[in-house]
């Protein structure tokens, strides 16, 4: 196959086996454009994201990997309601996105984020008990006052603050940042979720807290059968918990599939430079595999308010030939991965 | 193979002797709550040439001792006690940098020790061209310098971290993060400093652009010869790069040594956590467990080890003692770490355990073939 996407394609290119139930994120051609101005003061479109076709299954984490301003938390939040698309289809939880009010509330009952700053994002002057509460008494998932306290002992007993009588009452500011998360967490569980959109989630905590979070969301994912999209730029903690790896560049998405093969085998030009850039601790001086990685081009970040018919990272390709500054390379399926390239045409 | 791998064994004698011995240095914050130790009893050598790492999480004091040691703190901050050997270049005799007025401090700055921060955008002066800042610390330094002297060597500077020479007359808005950060770099190696110090110098950029950067710093120290110490949370990238490592907790060091001894046979157990904290990207996937509790209120801190709450290994005394850093016994042909630990751990017991632990269907990351195959491409 080597024309353009369709539409609707049957099976997405770097999809797994769609088991019943269908996923719960569906998105195609999914686009969003934000209207800025240009360093000389002229008009501008910002094409933060540009016709993304992927899908998220329930029960699965997939994280979503690019450098910043690759459109990542864009594409999160218009999950989030928080912006709508341009254009293109989204559909979640076998729905199109509401556009009533009283639709978002029944849509924020399946769909819930988790922030990056647990010190923003609490409300300070409120006791847990209040912060998960009002969750439950907003989606109605509470009967009653006792039910209610039960609820909430056992959020927090799911997110490991035990014993949780010692926390209902505690103020967030009394809590260390890890914990801060935690409570972050257990807020958007109560609406019991299908899908958590966790952005950078654990990049403002110390490497010592960070894990038990990622682990926590891991456990999560096993217990709540709840999908998570794990938006991150740290491709070492995206192979830790991930299913399924999506990489992002210039506003569209350059690669997809199983974490362990677009990690250990990644087809995209761009996912090499961005897997071997990574630290990583067994390379440590000594170990005879410190490498130096060939950095092509500026390293600086693509310019997505300029339209290019070729693909966006021709510019900084080790293997760019003159087509790929001609033509849009689709995602191109090999194995279960796909990644829009034209290298990998001679391999389909 | 890079240019750079090819040392000269002139360059190679730049490993020798110490460049800065820490000693005994602490620093205190005086706050209302009470004096905050910050920095405790902190001894550290570096050496002339080698990149030292610093490691440790938010409130360990790995801040508070670099802007102590270079006099960049302000108060609450105050120094309480202990040196700061400078061994100057040239056979000028050596100074405490602590005990240095700043009319002394001074003609040290940028020409022997220089550092680069974490937010160039709060170093950089937001209405001055680059062109004007490189030129104020060259011509500072070198008042003799012609304007045209000064302007070559500013290209110079610039060509050498990357940036292209025309973007001597922007202004720092005008550049992208990385491109700041790495004038910044720049700028800290206007006037040949022996010792650059940095902190956090990548954190604020992106994984291609860390790389990239870190790179020309490890190219640039490889043939200029200065040392680096490094502050950064970040271990995994702090052990790809340092020929030592130290790692603090609580306003103490508590391990130092060689950064394949800290990978591989961590002794403190606090090391092995935070070394453990770090998933890996090219060794098979296991559950790792982070290190439980929370790090250490330093107004606050126990009388024994300061880890002992947190640590698997505590024992009785831990909790009435404070251990000293002492010599480790080493098997290996490297030189002996140091800990701080009463019941350090075994060599054995410190191996990454991924026999046992890996998942049968996990394939190591080959990034040696996939860096060759980027490498051919680049080549074409």
């Amino acid at each position: 196959m080597t024309a353009t996407l369709p539409a609707n394609p049957p099976g997405l290119p770097g999809s797994g086996p769609s088991p019943s139930g269908g996923p719960i994120v569906s998105a195609r051609r999914l686009t969003r454009h934000f209207q800025g101005r240009s360093r000389g003061g002229g008009r501008t479109t910002i094409r933060a994201v540009e016709e993304v076709d992927f899908d998220i299954e329930p029960g699965t984490i997939v994280a979503l990997v690019g450098e910043s301003g690759s459109g990542k938390t864009t594409l999160a939040r218009m999950l989030a309601l928080l912006h709508p698309p341009t254009s293109g289809d989204l559909v979640v939880a076998g729905k199109e996105l509401p556009r009533r009010q009283r639709d978002k509330v029944r849509y924020y009952g399946n769909v819930q984020m988790i922030y990056q700053d647990p010190f923003a994002s609490l409300n300070t002057l409120k006791p847990l008990r209040h912060i998960l509460g009002r969750a439950l008494r907003i989606h109605g998932r509470a009967k009653g006052r006792r039910n209610e306290r039960e609820l909430v002992a056992e959020l927090l007993a799911k997110v490991n603050l035990t014993p949780p009588e010692q926390f209902v009452d505690a103020y967030p500011t009394s809590l260390s940042g890890g914990q801060r998360q935690r409570v972050a967490i257990a807020r958007a569980l109560a609406v019991r979720p299908r899908l958590l959109l966790a952005d950078e989630p654990t990049s403002m905590l110390d490497a010592s807290i960070r894990l038990d979070i990622l682990n926590l969301l891991r456990d999560l994912r096993d217990s709540e059968r709840v999908a998570i999209l794990y938006i991150t730029h740290d491709i070492a903690s995206a192979r830790y918990i991930s299913d399924r790896i999506m990489v992002m560049y210039g506003g569209r998405i350059v690669e997809q599939g199983p974490t362990d093969d677009v990690v250990q085998n990644p087809r995209h030009p761009y996912t090499r430079l961005l897997v071997a850039s990574a630290p990583d601790p067994a390379h440590h001086k000594g170990s005879g595999l410190n490498r130096r990685v060939q950095v092509v081009g500026d390293a600086e970040p693509v310019d997505v308010s300029q339209e290019v018919t070729g693909c966006r990272f021709a510019p900084r390709c080790p293997f760019v030939m003159d087509r790929c500054r001609e033509q849009r390379p689709p995602l191109l399926q090999v194995g279960d991965q796909a990644a829009a390239c034209w290298l990998l045409e001679d391999e389909q | 193979m890079t240019p750079t791998d090819q040392t000269l064994p002139a360059e190679r004698d730049h490993h020798t002797g110490p460049l800065l011995e820490i000693r005994n240095l602490s620093v205190r914050y005086l706050t209302e709550a009470g004096e905050v130790p910050a920095c405790d009893d902190v001894t550290l050598t570096v050496r002339r040439g080698e990149i030292l790492g610093i490691a440790g999480e938010s409130a360990s004091g790995k801040s508070t001792l670099l802007t102590a040691l270079l006099r960049l703190q302000r108060t609450p901050a105050v120094t309480s006690g202990g040196e700061v050997i400078f061994h100057r270049g040239g056979g000028r005799p050596p100074v405490d940098l602590v005990r240095l007025d700043e009319r002394a401090m001074s003609p040290l700055r940028w020409s022997d020790l220089s550092i680069v921060m974490q937010s160039a955008m709060a170093c950089l002066n937001p209405v001055m061209r680059l062109r004007a800042q490189f030129a104020d610390v060259i011509t500072l330094k070198n008042p003799t310098m012609t304007r045209g002297q000064v302007d070559e060597r500013i290209t110079e500077l610039l060509r050498m971290v990357g940036i292209a020479p025309d973007y001597a007359t922007a202004y720092p808005h005008q550049l992208s993060g990385g491109m700041r950060q790495r004038s910044l770099i720049a700028l800290a190696l206007a006037c040949d400093p022996d010792l650059v110090v940095m902190d956090e110098p990548t954190t604020a950029v992106d994984v291609v652009m860390q790389r990239t950067i870190l790179d020309q710093v490890l190219a640039l120290q490889e043939r200029l010869g200065f040392a680096i110490i490094m502050v950064t949370h970040d271990l995994s990238l702090l052990l790809e790069i340092s020929d030592r490592i130290a790692i603090m907790y609580g306003g103490r060091v508590v391990e130092v040594g060689d950064a394949a001894e800290i990978y591989a046979h961590p002794r403190h157990p606090y090391t092995q956590g935070l070394r453990n904290a770090f998933p890996p990207l090219s060794e098979p996937v296991r559950r790792l467990t982070g290190i439980p509790g929370t790090p250490p209120n330093l107004l606050n801190l126990p009388v024994g080890c300061a880890f002992a709450p947190r640590c698997p290994h505590a024992q009785d005394d831990c909790l009435a003692l404070r251990p000293e850093l002492r010599t480790m016994p080493t098997t290996g042909a490297g030189e002996p770490g140091l800990a701080a630990c009463l019941h350090p751990l075994d060599r054995d017991e410190t191996r990454r355990q991924d026999e046992d632990a890996a998942r049968p269907d996990a394939v190591a990351v080959d990034s040696e073939a996939l860096l060759a195959s980027t490498m051919e491409g680049a080549q074409r």
